[in-house]
């Protein structure tokens, strides 16, 4: 059941001490105590009604980045809206129970999202859920915790930790890959020019081409040495699994980091080696997912 | 400056938010505790807030201790069985100094918050004052306020919000406030309240004590008559003449004062003819812990609402309990100078007596006076004889020596009501003729807002009654000269009027409920439920004179917002840069002259459409003279404005040459 509210001690304390301003009022006729007493009692109410709309005018959502690491913080974007036309104040929204996964919003603006970012640890790779993201505010006075709305937590793909490593360990060395006709490479010689692909490098775009065709031109490599940027799983994850995955995802980072084309040798199936972004997330993608089954 | 610079720390908005409750937290108390107190806290205040501004550390932890346990042993002396809040509460305010010297922590804060709050509620337990209500719905604000700010502070310690958050939040403080405050009112009047207390609790009630007393004293009345503080106030409709509010019979006269012997008097009056016009009061008494009399509208003829003892004479008194509280009742009266009682035949003898022998010289004035004559004759023979202009009304040089009554008669000849009673009563008993003297008030402030007679101390009076044979009835004698407006304070201002409403409607709402107006109140819901159309009449009388009352107040109401806005527009204009003005006047004259600038159309523009050679070159040597600075983006300076106001002044010139027809 979802909670609404939960009274606080200084919010118990607040009603034991107005309860024995009435008792004494009562039992004295002081009208004035009597005054005293409503007016607490009122104030229970009135910042009952103020907490209640703040906390119910805030609307939370977040987002996660496409990259999330085993074992390594992964900032989470909290994004707080206010659908009022009044502003809200000491907004709190949580991830978790850790000081470093709750994010506080003292005051949103009408109309205005106000954006904060918490973190959140995954500690294995694979699909994990990420918890429910909570609002939650001590408005006005700090008697009672008010629940808001929640951003209903979605499923992540996390990567395998990267671990630092020599990368002549994790690159099959004698595999005859396929050359891809446009892959870069840094050591390789230039054979040629062609058209730029999506997801090529600035490194490999030829300028000069580019000036003098007006289109962007990237170099072609000689395609001899590539075999060296496979990454053999196969043999990797003989040195224990998580092990060999760190080390293959702390190949793909680098080869992202560079802008080298990388390619992955799994279980006799072989990603061509390819650079870009989103080809290196592919590959983590693979790496994350290593050993589940396929899902229909 | 970057938006970051203009943010304000919020340590230093809750120092200031805290200092302002602990303000008004004194502001609340000033009245109740001795002087000094508030003195040294204001100096302790004034000192923390010096340290703030200055930067300067706050003084050592144990001067604050030193100066806490001296707070304690002044809280421990001054301690007595009758003046505990009055303690409790200097002790208070000087632990709230302390606390302002201390360093800010938030732990400090929340105390000074806490002790902001505590103070107005302590002061409930001897505080009557409607100043309550003011300190304490600031503090609320404040102390509001102030946990909002803790509360960010204790999330973010080295927060800090921009002018206008901190005041947003404050606007929030007051919203809340203003929600409450209703909710309060409801709560006050419909929360169920004790017939008598549970626990068998009884609060002292606080309260000034009204002057009137059950023993009339020569010369001891100078301090009452002259202060203004209130009595009592009486619902009724004005009545045609001065009203005596009567009070308590004197029957015994001693030589220096006129007491009660708490015999019953005569009992009752007939009942008037039916034509008699009947007067139905409410009374809000305030407390006095000199008298347990009843008021009424002389002449009473009974009371109703509250548990009273009749004392014969058509006075009654507060039954069991003394009237050191507000009390509230009703009365309905004849206005009548006759008190006829129903049996005529009474033992009048205690009313002849006086000490014989002591004033031989006012018994032979009296012997002159009425010899031969009937008891009506006798009592108007002593009455002219104390009339002006041979005797006068004075407040001040009252005898006070041991025959101070044949003083007042021979030697002084000016003296108060008691004098002039005193005088009366005795002469006439000496004269055989049965006489008594009544205690009350004459007089009061009539407010037409409210309905109501506001009756003073001052008002507080003593006059005779003498037995008149051949009536077979008391007559009401007023020998004191001071004409028809004695007791009436005419002088009383609108304002005064309504701020005396107030205060009515604060002792009348306010002090003065309890849990038998309120069960009245919840009869009257139940009658009007049963039998609405009954209730239309009383329901449309109220709403004519809550129309009555509020017509002032909303016309001066709308007074004030047009004065406001007219204020508002004046200064807009003053503050006008000094071209838009020239501009302005420039526009003004041309337009006179019969041609109309455009809103957007520029200077020369319009000069050259101008078909009167002299306007067009003086306005286009305007437009010259005004674009070359503007233009320029240079400011007018005074001698580009005194050559403008010349172009100006000749194009108003020029305007008297135009011929009419032209314009």
């Amino acid at each position: 059941m979802k909670r609404v509210v939960q009274l606080r001690r200084s919010g118990g304390c607040f009603i034991v001490i107005t309860l024995l301003f009435g008792a004494i009022a009562v039992n004295t006729s002081n009208n004035l105590l009597y005054i005293v007493t409503a007016l607490m009692l009122a104030y229970l109410l009135g910042s009952g009604v103020i907490g209640r709309r703040n906390i119910l005018a805030a609307e939370i959502s977040f987002e996660l980045p496409d990259e999330i690491y085993a074992g390594v913080p992964c900032p989470v974007t909290i994004k707080v809206r206010n659908s009022s036309r009044a502003p809200l104040f000491l907004i709190e929204a949580s991830l978790g129970g850790r000081a470093n996964q709750r994010a506080f919003f003292p005051v949103i603006q009408p109309q205005e999202t106000a954006e904060r970012t918490a973190f959140v640890t995954f500690l294995r790779r694979g699909r994990a859920k990420l918890t429910d993201a909570e609002l939650f505010s001590l408005y006005p006075f700090g008697f009672f915790k008010r629940f808001g709305r929640v951003a209903n937590g979605m499923e992540a793909l996390i990567f395998p930790s990267p671990v630092r490593c020599d990368l002549k360990d994790v690159f099959a060395r004698s595999a005859a890959a396929s050359a891809s006709p446009a892959a870069p490479l840094a050591d390789a010689d230039v054979v040629g020019v062609r058209d730029y692909a999506e997801g090529d490098s600035m490194k490999i775009v030829h300028w000069k081409s580019t000036a003098r065709t007006g289109k962007l031109k990237s170099r072609l490599y000689e395609t001899a040495s590539l075999s060296v940027r496979v990454i053999d799983l196969d043999s990797l994850v003989k040195r224990g699994v998580e092990q060999g995955l760190s080390m293959a995802a702390f190949a793909v980072c680098e080869s992202m980091k560079s802008g080298l084309p990388v390619g992955l040798k799994n279980g006799g199936r072989t990603e061509e080696p390819e650079s870009g972004r989103r080809h290196g997330l592919f590959l983590l993608s693979k790496l994350a997912g290593y050993g589940e089954k396929v899902r229909p | 400056m970057s938006s970051e610079q203009k943010k304000i720390r919020l340590t230093t908005a809750l120092d200031a938010v805290s200092l302002l409750a602990s303000l008004f937290a004194c502001g609340a108390c000033v009245e109740n505790v001795a002087p000094a107190f508030p003195l040294v806290f204001l100096a302790m205040a004034l000192f923390a807030a010096l340290l703030d501004m200055r930067g300067c550390g706050r003084p050592p932890r144990i001067v604050i201790n030193l100066m806490s346990m001296a707070i304690l042993a002044v809280l421990a002396l001054r301690l007595r069985y009758n003046y505990i809040f009055e303690a409790l509460i200097e002790a208070l305010l000087l632990m709230l100094g302390v606390e302002l010297l201390e360093k800010r922590t938030l732990r400090g804060w929340s105390q000074i918050l806490g002790i902001s709050f505590a103070l107005p509620v302590a002061c409930t337990a001897v505080s009557v004052g409607k100043s309550f209500l003011f300190y304490a719905a600031g503090s609320a604000v404040l102390c509001s306020t102030g946990l909002m700010l803790l509360l960010w502070l204790r999330r973010d310690e080295n927060a800090a919000a921009a002018p206008n958050e901190l005041w947003q939040l404050f606007k929030r403080s007051f919203t809340i406030f203003a929600i409450a405050l209703p909710a309060a009112l409801f709560i006050f009047f419909a929360a169920p309240r004790a017939a008598a207390p549970m626990f068998g609790m009884r609060g002292r009630y606080p309260s000034a004590a009204t002057g009137f007393a059950d023993e009339v004293q020569l010369g001891a009345a100078d301090e009452i008559e002259t202060s203004r503080a209130l009595a009592f106030r009486v619902e009724v409709e004005e009545l045609p003449a001065t009203p005596y509010w009567r009070g308590k019979i004197l029957d015994v006269f001693t030589g220096a004062s006129w007491l009660s012997s708490n015999i019953p008097a005569d009992q009752g009056g007939y009942e008037p003819e039916p034509k008699t016009k009947r007067y139905r009061q409410t009374f809000y008494l305030e407390p006095s812990f000199s008298s347990r009399a009843l008021f009424a509208l002389d002449r009473p003829l009974g009371l109703s609402g509250i548990d009273a003892e009749d004392q014969g004479g058509a006075t009654y008194a507060a039954a069991g309990y003394s009237r050191a509280r507000r009390l509230r009742y009703e009365a309905v009266s004849i206005v009548s100078r006759k008190l006829r009682p129903s049996d005529a035949g009474f033992d009048k003898r205690r009313y002849l007596r006086y000490p014989k022998g002591t004033m031989p010289r006012l018994e032979a004035l009296t012997a002159g006076l009425t010899a031969g004559k009937s008891s009506r004759q006798k009592i108007d023979a002593i009455m002219n004889y104390l009339a002006p202009p041979r005797f006068a009304y004075s407040l001040s040089g009252l005898s006070r020596s041991a025959n101070a009554l044949e003083d007042f008669v021979f030697n002084s000849r000016s003296g108060s009501c008691e004098y002039f009673a005193s005088a009366m009563g005795t002469m006439l008993r000496m004269a055989g003729v049965p006489a008594r003297l009544v205690g009350g008030y004459r007089g009061g402030v009539y407010n037409e807002a409210g309905g109501y007679y506001s009756v003073l101390d001052e008002n507080a009076h003593v006059w005779v009654e003498a037995w008149d044979d051949g009536e077979k009835a008391w007559l009401r004698c007023d020998p004191t000269p001071a004409g028809e407006d004695f007791g009436l304070s005419q002088n009383q201002t609108i304002v005064g009027m309504y701020l005396d409403y107030l205060d009515y409607q604060w002792s009348r709402l306010v002090l003065g409920y309890s849990w038998e107006l309120q069960a009245s109140a919840v009869g009257r819901l139940k009658s009007a439920l049963s039998n609405p159309a009954s209730t239309l009449p009383k329901a449309e009388n109220a709403l004519s004179s809550f129309v009555k009352i509020m017509r002032l107040p909303v016309l001066s109401c709308v007074f004030i917002a047009v004065l406001s806005w007219l204020v508002r527009k004046l200064l807009r204009l003053k503050k006008r840069r000094p071209e838009e003005a020239l501009l302005a006047q420039y526009d003004a004259v041309v337009k006179r002259s019969g041609f109309r600038r455009g809103s957007c159309e520029g200077l020369e523009e319009f000069a050259a459409r101008i078909d009167e050679i002299e306007l067009r070159e003086l306005t286009m040597s305007f437009a010259r003279i005004f674009e070359e600075k503007y233009f320029a983006d240079q400011p007018f300076d005074r001698q580009t404005q005194a050559r403008l106001k010349t172009v100006i002044a000749k194009i108003k010139k020029s305007e008297e040459k135009i011929p009419l027809s032209k314009k």
